[in-house]
């Protein structure tokens, strides 16, 4: 299937709306449930959840199990392994029959290879009626001090490996965040030849923006920089944005990296360039285990609707 | 370089990494070190190196393409007898194993692997048969006549389309196919695709590792009349990316007899992860193969006269403005540019009873110090007491002096000059740069004025003091963010404040301590931090001068990084070592009378 169309929509457009599945993950941040609460479990249809194998004994996360274990999932995989094979087994039995299909994911608490893996399906997937995913992500409150992570490695995003041109050019794009030091390190281990910026701009809360830029200040400037500003609720525009950037570097012979460090939605809009340019890579940075942390949800529901043919 | 345009120099200075620079900027501004000849041979080597050592700029140097623009007759002899050719293979980022590789089969996991290698070194020999076809065919005719045979030999061999008739079009073949091998990846994991249908696209590059490489290696041979004993080198950039069973795999062609292969393989001190193979018989040094370690000692480097401007660095800056159309007789120096070291550098000092050097000498000195002082220079034997005591004690009487001095907001401007700025960059030509360039960029905006052809003034030293003490403290605070980085950073932090103490809260003698040693049975998440924080150029390891290659595994002497000088308010020169446990306990540390200058780990 192509990727037809990327629309951001208002919650009130999804809060009705029968789905044929919905997707969530079961984590230890109190947001993992807020989409699931704000919707009425009747309309989820056939539901999938899957959890992680780290911070079982985490006080919230038992919580999350046993209300995802009410919702009575069609599959619920606690200890979230083999990722590719859960969402391919949930996918499948999601546009199993024919017609259009409605979906919604999930990915306020998701790693982006789960996401990523329902992207990659639909874009291998042959079928003669469209999919519609809605995207949906609650905002989280964090902490005012973060704990500073060590990077342990940097890898692909499967399936979103890209294509190298041979030319041993390298633009990659930066969306960052609250991790002062981790750009560092990841900018090290990839080494572009050139770089950009992306930080939300209005973010989360009203604090957001102004945050982001203080704790990115050192790295803008010792690397020459001014960051683009996408609204952290508009990954239509961040999608436009960085697919005419990326097109215009792979025209020129450069390979490109989209690194995500920043919030989800411009990991989201990262992944969607990829599914259209697919000689973009998508890099993960892993870092070290994080305590877990409880993060807040916002009242707010950032949806993308996401339509393929 | 002469028949192309000079590269700007703003552009030379900003970029000063080798994996950003075009082949004629990395051509026109290589210095070679030493090691640069001795791995231009018929062997197999791993070069170590932390970041910015150098380590790319060396494989890119030794590919075919770049020697042969290399003006140095050593390397025009090896071009011209065709002794040796090299191609460049990067450990390039859409090689990396995607996280999902962990959880799938770990034959598919291999054979992966073995396929994407392969296909990385048919890109790294088009650019060596595209060289080698410029060098020895110089009638164009018979050059686009060899082309078209060699592309059609291999097009047949890695089942490229039938529209395959030039070595770009080839190269597109190569990307295109790498697409499709991606695509069908993606589909396997997805339950879309089988492992055959997975298996059938690019067949050729699933054959043994180096296969594909030694058969085209033999095609290319025969049409270009190239000698049956040509070595091929085949360069392995940042290998520290793959994994330990990759490294088996390699290690294993290293071990083996290869015929004309031979690997220099890059990467970090410490990050040859294993030296295991696929057979039950390990890699030996010596015998297999051989380490390079570039990271030397900048204290211990070659000196031109009595500036302690490293060779090295000195030719780094000159290369640069040559490759930017500066001329010799119209540019500045490394040294004029910079200035001498107040710190450091050697000079003349009046020591006589008295004089403002004699009475720091007897405000900060132990006892012992003074006696001896006392006894040389009261019976006129100045050069003793200029050799055994001057020299040594000096920097840190200016140093405990000038930090005294300091009242308000004010600011050193010791930390300066080019023995110190070379001394903080650790000898790293790309740290040095990088210093360099925001040097000139504070400096009235120079940089652009340099970049016009407007001769520089000299840069204050209250700029480079500036700068030398922001990078300090930023790389430390990055720390935080590498492998082990909480107590790396602690470890760091902990041993720059033992240092720093012994300067400002101890009578001075004349040993200072810049080391620390490391004995066997450290605690292994200590060791692995110091592992890490040499493999990131942090830490140095004290090298054998008769075994300069050999890292130190079960203990030895480490030295912190200059670069942490300006930070800690410590001398960047070598003095005398503790023991780790020494530095870390804080023994020698006062924290009652802690400096505030000195801060703590920034969030």
């Amino acid at each position: 299937m192509i990727l037809r169309s990327i629309a951001n929509v208002s919650f009130d457009e999804v809060r009705d709306r029968r789905f044929n599945a919905s997707l969530f993950a079961a984590g230890f941040e109190e947001r993992c449930v807020a989409v699931a609460r704000r919707l009425t479990p009747s309309n989820l249809g056939h539901i999938g959840v899957s959890g992680f194998a780290e911070h079982d004994a985490v006080e919230f996360r038992i919580e999350a199990n046993s209300f995802f274990d009410d919702l009575t999932p069609a599959y619920f995989e606690k200890n979230g392994v083999r990722d590719y094979e859960f969402v391919g087994k949930f996918i499948n039995r999601a546009i199993s029959s024919k017609g259009e299909k409605h979906i919604l994911i999930d990915y306020s608490s998701m790693p982006r290879t789960w996401y990523g893996a329902v992207l990659n399906y639909l874009r291998a997937l042959k079928r003669d009626s469209s999919v519609i995913v809605d995207f949906c992500y609650v905002p989280g409150l964090h902490g005012e001090t973060l704990p500073v992570t060590e990077v342990r490695g940097i890898s692909t995003v499967p399936g979103f490996e890209g294509v190298s041109s041979g030319s041993g050019r390298t633009a990659s794009v930066f969306s960052l965040g609250f991790e002062k030091w981790t750009p560092y390190a990841a900018l090290e281990r990839i080494q572009p030849n050139e770089i950009a910026c992306l930080i939300a701009e209005p973010g989360a809360d009203s604090n957001y923006t102004g945050r982001a830029r203080k704790i990115n200040e050192g790295f803008f400037s010792e690397h020459n920089v001014r960051p683009y500003e996408f609204d952290i609720r508009d990954v239509a525009q961040t999608f436009a944005f960085l697919s005419e950037t990326t097109a215009a570097k792979l025209d020129s012979g450069c390979d490109v990296a989209l690194v995500g460090m920043g919030p989800k939605p411009h990991t989201l809009a990262m992944l969607l360039t990829a599914i259209r340019l697919p000689e973009a890579a998508v890099v993960h940075v892993a870092r070290s285990e994080k305590a877990p942390r409880s993060v807040r949800a916002l009242s707010e529901t950032i949806v993308t609707r996401v339509i393929f043919v | 370089m002469q028949g192309s345009a000079p590269a700007s120099l703003t552009r030379l200075l900003e970029v000063n990494n080798a994996r950003n620079l075009t082949r004629d900027e990395i051509v026109s501004t290589f210095v070679s070190p030493k090691a640069f000849w001795r791995l231009l041979t018929p062997k197999n080597h791993v070069i170590l190196g932390s970041r910015g050592s150098g380590k790319t700029a060396i494989a890119k140097m030794m590919s075919h393409s770049h020697l042969r623009s290399f003006n140095d007759p050593r390397a025009r002899k090896i071009i011209q007898s065709k002794e040796l050719i090299g191609l460049y293979v990067p450990a390039r980022l859409s090689w990396l194993s995607s996280q999902i590789e962990k959880q799938i089969d770990e034959v598919i996991a291999i054979e992966q692997f073995v396929w994407k290698l392969n296909l990385a070194t048919a890109f790294g020999l088009i650019d060596a048969v595209e060289s080698c076809l410029e060098e020895y065919v110089p009638i164009r005719q018979q050059r686009a006549l060899l082309e078209a045979n060699i592309v059609e030999r291999l097009g047949k061999d890695w089942n490229a389309n039938k529209n395959t008739f030039d070595l770009t079009a080839l190269r597109r073949f190569l990307v295109d196919l790498d697409y499709e091998k991606k695509r069908k990846t993606t589909e396997h994991r997805l339950g879309l695709a089988s492992v055959d249908e997975l298996n059938r696209v690019g067949t050729t590059f699933h054959l043994e590792l180096f296969d594909p490489l030694r058969r085209a290696i033999d095609t290319i041979s025969e049409l270009l009349s190239l000698p049956t004993t040509a070595a091929w080198l085949v360069c392995l950039d940042e290998i520290e990316f793959l994994e330990p069973r990759h490294h088996e795999l390699i290690n294993s062609h290293m071990r083996a007899d290869s015929g004309r292969l031979y690997f220099k393989c890059t990467t970090l001190p410490y990050r040859h992860y294993t030296k295991k193979t696929t057979t039950s018989l390990p890699i030996n040094e010596r015998h297999d193969y051989d380490y390079v370690y570039l990271d030397q000692d900048v204290s211990l480097q070659d000196h031109r006269h009595l500036r302690e401007v490293p060779d090295h660095m000195a030719a780094i800056y000159d290369k640069r403005m040559d490759a930017s159309g500066w001329s010799r007789t119209q540019r500045k120096t490394l040294y004029y540019l910079l200035g001498p070291s107040k710190l450091i550098d050697n000079e003349t000092i009046d020591w006589s009873e008295g004089s403002p050097y004699y009475q720091l000498l007897f405000k900060y000195c132990n006892e012992a110090t003074k006696v001896r002082a006392v006894r040389y220079l009261s019976t006129g034997r100045l050069d003793r007491f200029s050799d055994q005591i001057g020299r040594k004690i000096l920097p840190a009487l200016k140093l405990r002096h000038s930090v005294e001095l300091l009242h308000g907001r004010e600011e050193l401007d010791i930390y300066s000059g080019a023995s110190v700025v070379a001394r903080c960059s650790d000898g790293n030509p790309r740290m040095f740069l990088s210093l360099l360039s925001r040097m000139l960029l504070d400096s009235n905006k120079q940089l652009f004025d340099l970049a016009s052809h407007k001769p520089p003034n000299p840069i204050r030293p209250n700029v480079q003091n500036k700068v030398l003490l922001e990078f300090s403290r930023s790389e430390l605070q990055k720390l935080q963010s590498e492998e082990h980085g909480k107590l790396l950073f602690e470890t760091v932090s902990a041993l720059g404040n033992t240092m720093q103490s012994l300067i400002f809260r101890k009578e001075l003698g004349t040993d200072f301590v810049s080391s620390f040693t490391i004995t066997f049975g450290i605690d292994p998440e200590l060791d692995g931090a110091i592992k890490s924080a040499v493999a990131i150029g942090s830490v140095f390891p004290s090298v054998n001068p008769k075994d300069p290659d050999r890292m130190p595994e079960d203990g030895g002497t480490f030295h912190l990084g200059f670069k942490f000088a300006p930070h800690f308010k410590i001398i960047p020169r070598r003095g005398k070592s503790i023991p780790i446990d020494t530095a870390l306990s804080g023994d020698v540390h006062h924290s009652d009378t802690q400096l505030p200058l000195f801060t703590g780990p920034e969030q």
